[in-house]
């Protein structure tokens, strides 16, 4: 008897509490919507806030004031809507630095969260469709093609914003005609130059073997993608050295995944470029780690990297250096691939039009575009900002490099070729393979992933 | 007699103290029902109903067993079930579900999200359209008037509609002041309201559905908080759910639903991308120039598909397919080569230095003892990412000290036969203090006399160890040694981060290296097939692998017990 009393005792507390879980969401969400409604209704007419925003206000409203304002001001304190982005700790400084302009402006509240740079790609693809994933997010152009397949990010039309923007970048967002973020900053590899040993900036890839026979250093040139991890990115200046490329580009239609070049004449004759420097020895068997390492030790001539590095060199290194585009390999100038990052928004975003505000009104102007560069170092993708550093060395260089490349293609089949394209490049760079047979293997595999 | 007065003992001080016991387990249960239904009401109200059901499963076991007078023996037993449940079999039917699913790029959303999406895409005319500003008014009905004025757009004020519905006369107009100046709005447009900054904010979310007329025949969108735009194309995709078919107005043609997306019929070959149509599971048939079976992403690759059910197609790619499969068993190979050469090197190195640590002539036991447990103490992460620098070819200490000796360079990442070397090399060095740890324990737990008696009949010492000492031991590691089996088999991290699977194996068409176990060679081949991320051939390879691990276990289990059974006798 006692022990049933115990379990509808038991029973009772189960529903009790059960009901108060239920319970408490409902009222909470009863509340939301009433602090909501009652934001609605009177931030609509309080021009006591308006006052604070340094926008184009108008005084005669300030004095047909209703009382509304006296109501409730706990209720105007509660931000009226938010939006999430979510950046790289690179980029979540300078955002949480501005957002309070525009929340100033629009009473919108901007929540930046942290996200690992190479996680955000994949967690958008999984957070945006159940309803969890930002408003916002930061991201490299080359994942446009698989984001806009999946869905979850929605084109951006920038209008006459469009010609503020570096072409590349525009480019580099560009999916299918249409374009799937707003670009900040754009990226390229370039060669730094260890200036107490190599004083001249060598024009030509025979004038950098010259400098570095005239000068004794262990290693001449450090590009990751050798020694121990694939790189395919790092080692592109070659491929395309003399006019070759990964898949067949179009203007109007971009990268044509069905023609792949990596085999063609150019691209082999490229290669060869980079297979002749690994026999001869000007072109050391390091990873990234090693090669930055060597340099920065002057234990290394040249090293091929990006922008991203400028502030080691200045931080960590006590050699002299300079920076310049990659000394010339055939007829023309080098083509690196150019990356780019910027702003995309997500296609299940609650809060697009907000987002949509926050990307056209707010990021793409000069102040905006100015801080982000003075955070982050990259050379900006916004040609306001671009023209006022003119007189900034590194920037001109990596923006003349970024000039001479082409982006990196942006296309969902890429995920076939880094691994094929990068494991025959380190053979190649490791003296394990030649140019001809190591480009054959990576175009078979490339064709045979995205076309057998 | 004396364990039967035990027993009454027992039961009675039970008795006495299940009133208390009760009040505690039910609180107990109350507590966990409570954020157990809310997690299922959550689960079933975001759309995940297997994890719901699940969650029921889970409740309705604790209720029963905790609550039921008759189940002592399932009450120990149902943490260990409900969390089993969890993170084991829910995982498992998942991968198998995946496995059975086009789930890739392209086909990550369900049927009514894609549809969604594609019911958002406007009709491509390549031109971006004007745009200009957008002034908002609201009456005390809380109805909305948007006021409009660009570089062509004459300042016009008028009622939106939402941009579901057909674009229309424009209704009810509104006169706009003469002297209007955008950057000076009249405060009032016959009895609506001008909008503050922060009042347009708490409208947003119905400003972001609505489209406005104009008087010219255009239509504008909000397209910011205080900007519009001039639409120049309509809607591009209408969903009709009577036949399941997306009519799209770029093509003028309607496409009837299939597996993962809708496919249109007679399109002109020039329309449709190459590489859509060489793509080994392509659908089109082309002939004459007009394409039937044309799937979305085909005419555009940023419209999106949904996951279907493809039943076991993974799984015969899998088979069929010659570039998978000869590395599959490539790697298949080296997998449990390393599997089991792992177990047996650092079980011999920890084994041998227990035994070592047994002889009472040894100095400094204790100091010895706590270094070797440094290596476990050490997190995976750090420890195999600094054997990488020490392991480097040319800059690495390894070969410094093996060049001091007047030894060659060895190539420990970029050798295949070198790298294989260099993981299990590694891997020792993380693993042995486990196997020292078990096996000190174990050894303590043979009985000495066991071993004085076989000394006693002649053994030596060989013997005594092959004959005695390691039966016994084996007893009570080998499910240990299986466990750590299994967890080898699946070894990501150590691979992940040393050698990253390379080096890279030359003659397959996939990315595939020398010391790839099957889990970072799915890893791989997961993101570089086709169009980007293939979840479900994946998953189908995973299945493949959990088969593979639950048969061996399951064999190994029975040798255990015929074992167990010997020594026991």
């Amino acid at each position: 008897m006692r022990r049933r009393t115990g379990i509808w005792f038991a029973t009772l507390i189960v529903l009790a509490l059960v009901a108060a879980a239920c319970g408490d969401d409902a009222d909470n969400e009863d509340a939301t919507d009433a602090a909501t409604a009652d934001t609605q209704a009177d931030s609509g007419d309080t021009p006591a806030e308006q006052d604070e925003a340094p926008a184009e206000d108008d005084p005669p409203a300030a004095e047909e004031e209703p009382p509304a304002e006296e109501d409730d001001p706990p209720a105007a304190e509660e931000p009226i809507a938010s939006i999430t982005i979510w950046a790289d700790d690179s980029r979540v400084g300078p955002l949480e630095a501005i957002a309070p302009a525009f929340t100033e402006e629009t009473g919108v509240e901007v929540n930046v969260e942290l996200v690992d740079f190479g996680g955000i790609r994949d967690q958008v693809s999984q957070a945006a469709p159940a309803g969890e994933g930002p408003d916002i997010f930061v991201g490299a152009h080359d994942w446009t093609g698989e984001l806009a397949a999946n869905g979850v990010v929605a084109p951006i039309n920038l209008g006459d914003k469009a010609d503020h923007f570096v072409q590349v970048a525009l480019d580099g967002f560009n999916f299918a005609g249409e374009v799937f973020a707003v670009p900040y900053a754009t990226e390229a590899v370039a060669m730094y130059r260890n200036s107490d040993l190599v004083p001249e900036t060598p024009a030509t890839w025979d004038d950098l073997r010259a400098a570095c026979d005239a000068v004794e250093v262990a290693n001449c040139v450090t590009v990751p993608g050798g020694e121990d991890a694939a790189d395919a990115y790092h080692n592109y200046p070659f491929v395309s050295a003399r006019g070759g490329g990964i898949f067949a580009f179009d203007a109007s239609s971009g990268f044509d995944a069905s023609q792949v070049v990596l085999d063609s004449d150019d691209t082999i004759a490229g290669v060869e470029i980079l297979e002749a420097q690994v026999a001869d020895g000007y072109v050391s068997s390091t990873n990234y780690g090693n090669a930055k390492d060597l340099f920065l030790t002057g234990q290394a001539a040249f090293f091929i990297t990006g922008p991203w590095e400028l502030g080691s060199m200045r931080d960590q290194s006590d050699i002299n250096w300079a920076v310049s585009v990659i000394a010339q390999m055939g007829d023309a100038p080098v083509q690196p691939f150019v990356g780019a990052q910027g702003f995309f928004l997500n296609a299940f975003s609650e809060n697009s039009l907000i987002a949509q505000s926050f990307l056209l009104d707010f990021i793409a102007t000069d102040e905006t575009m100015q801080a982000l560069f003075d955070a982050d170092g990259r050379p900006p993708a916004w040609l306001p900002v671009v023209e006022a550093l003119s007189s900034n060395p590194d920037v001109q260089v990596f923006g003349a490099s970024i000039a001479n490349g082409i982006p990196m293609p942006n296309i969902p089949e890429m995920g076939a070729v880094w691994g094929p394209l990068g494991d025959n490049l380190l053979q190649v760079r490791n003296g394990e393979s030649t140019a001809a047979d190591a480009m054959t293997a990576a175009a078979e595999a490339v064709r045979a992933a995205v076309g057998g | 007699m004396d364990s039967a007065r035990n027993t009454r003992l027992l039961r009675r001080r039970l008795q006495r103290s299940t009133g208390r016991a009760l009040v505690v387990r039910t609180a107990a249960v109350a507590l966990f029902d409570a954020m157990g239904v809310y997690a299922l009401v959550s689960f079933a109200g975001n759309g995940t109903l297997s994890v719901a059901a699940l969650m029921a499963f889970a409740l309705a076991l604790v209720n029963w067993a905790y609550l039921s007078p008759r189940t002592q023996g399932a009450r120990w037993l149902t943490p260990g079930l409900v969390l089993m449940a969890f993170f084991v079999v829910y995982p498992v039917l998942y991968t198998s579900y995946v496995s059975l699913t086009n789930w890739q790029t392209g086909n990550i959303l369900t049927k009514d999200q894609a549809i969604e999406q594609l019911e958002q895409r406007r009709v491509r005319t390549g031109e971006s359209g004007e745009s200009g500003d957008l002034i908002v008014y609201r009456n005390g009905a809380d109805d909305l008037v948007l006021l409009v004025v660009g570089e062509t757009v004459e300042a016009f004020a008028g009622v939106p509609r939402s941009s579901d519905d057909e674009p229309g006369a424009a209704t009810a107009a509104f006169a706009v002041p003469a002297d209007f100046e955008p950057e000076a709005p009249p405060e009032e447009i016959e009895g609506y309201e001008l909008l503050s900054g922060l009042g347009v904010t708490a409208v947003a979310g119905r400003l972001q559905d609505l489209e406005l007329d104009l008087p010219d025949g255009r239509s504008v969108v909000v397209e910011t908080l205080t900007s519009f735009r001039v639409t120049t194309g309509g809607k591009r995709f209408a969903y009709d759910p009577a036949t399941d078919t997306m009519f799209d107005a770029q093509q003028g043609r309607r496409c009837a639903a299939g597996t993962g997306t809708f496919y249109c019929d007679d399109v002109p070959e020039t329309d449709v991308a190459r590489i859509a149509i060489i793509a080994k599971d392509s659908t089109i048939r082309c002939s004459g120039g007009i394409c039937d079976r044309v799937p979305l992403f085909a005419l555009d690759p940023s419209l999106t598909g949904w996951r279907d059910l493809i039943g076991f197609d993974n799984y015969i790619d899998l088979a069929q397919e010659e570039r998978i499969r000869s590395p599959f068993l490539r790697v298949l190979i080296w997998n449990i080569a390393f599997a089991v050469g792992s177990v047996l090197l650092t079980f011999a190195v920890g084994l041998g230095l227990a035994m070592l640590m047994q002889r009472e002539e040894m100095r400094f036991r204790g100091f010895y003892r706590s270094i070797f447990i440094i290596p476990y103490a050490v997190p995976g992460f750090l420890s195999i990412l600094v054997w990488r620098g020490l392991l480097s070819t040319e800059f690495g200490k390894v070969n410094e000290l093996l060049n001091a000796f007047g030894l060659p360079d060895v190539a420990w990442l970029s050798g295949n036969y070198q790298a294989m070397a260099a993981v299990l090399l590694v891997n020792t060095w993380l693993g042995f203090p486990y196997m020292f740890l078990i096996s000190s324990g174990a050894l303590t737990s043979i009985p000495t006399e066991l071993i004085e008696a076989a000394r006693v009949d002649g053994a030596g010492p060989f013997r005594r160890f092959r004959e005695v000492v390691l039966p016994l031991l084996l007893v009570s590691t080998a499910p240990l040694l299986i466990g750590a089996f299994a967890f080898n088999f699946n070894n990501f991290l150590l691979i992940f981060l040393l050698t990253g699977g390379g080096p890279p194996l030359a003659g397959y068409d996939v990315p595939v290296g020398s010391t790839d176990l099957l889990i970072s060679f799915t890893f791989g081949l997961a993101q570089s097939s086709g169009r980007g991320q293939q979840f479900g051939l994946a998953s189908a390879i995973i299945v493949v692998i959990f088969l593979v691990l639950a048969i061996t276990s399951a064999l190994s289990f029975r040798l255990t017990k015929k074992l167990e059974e010997i020594y026991d006798r």
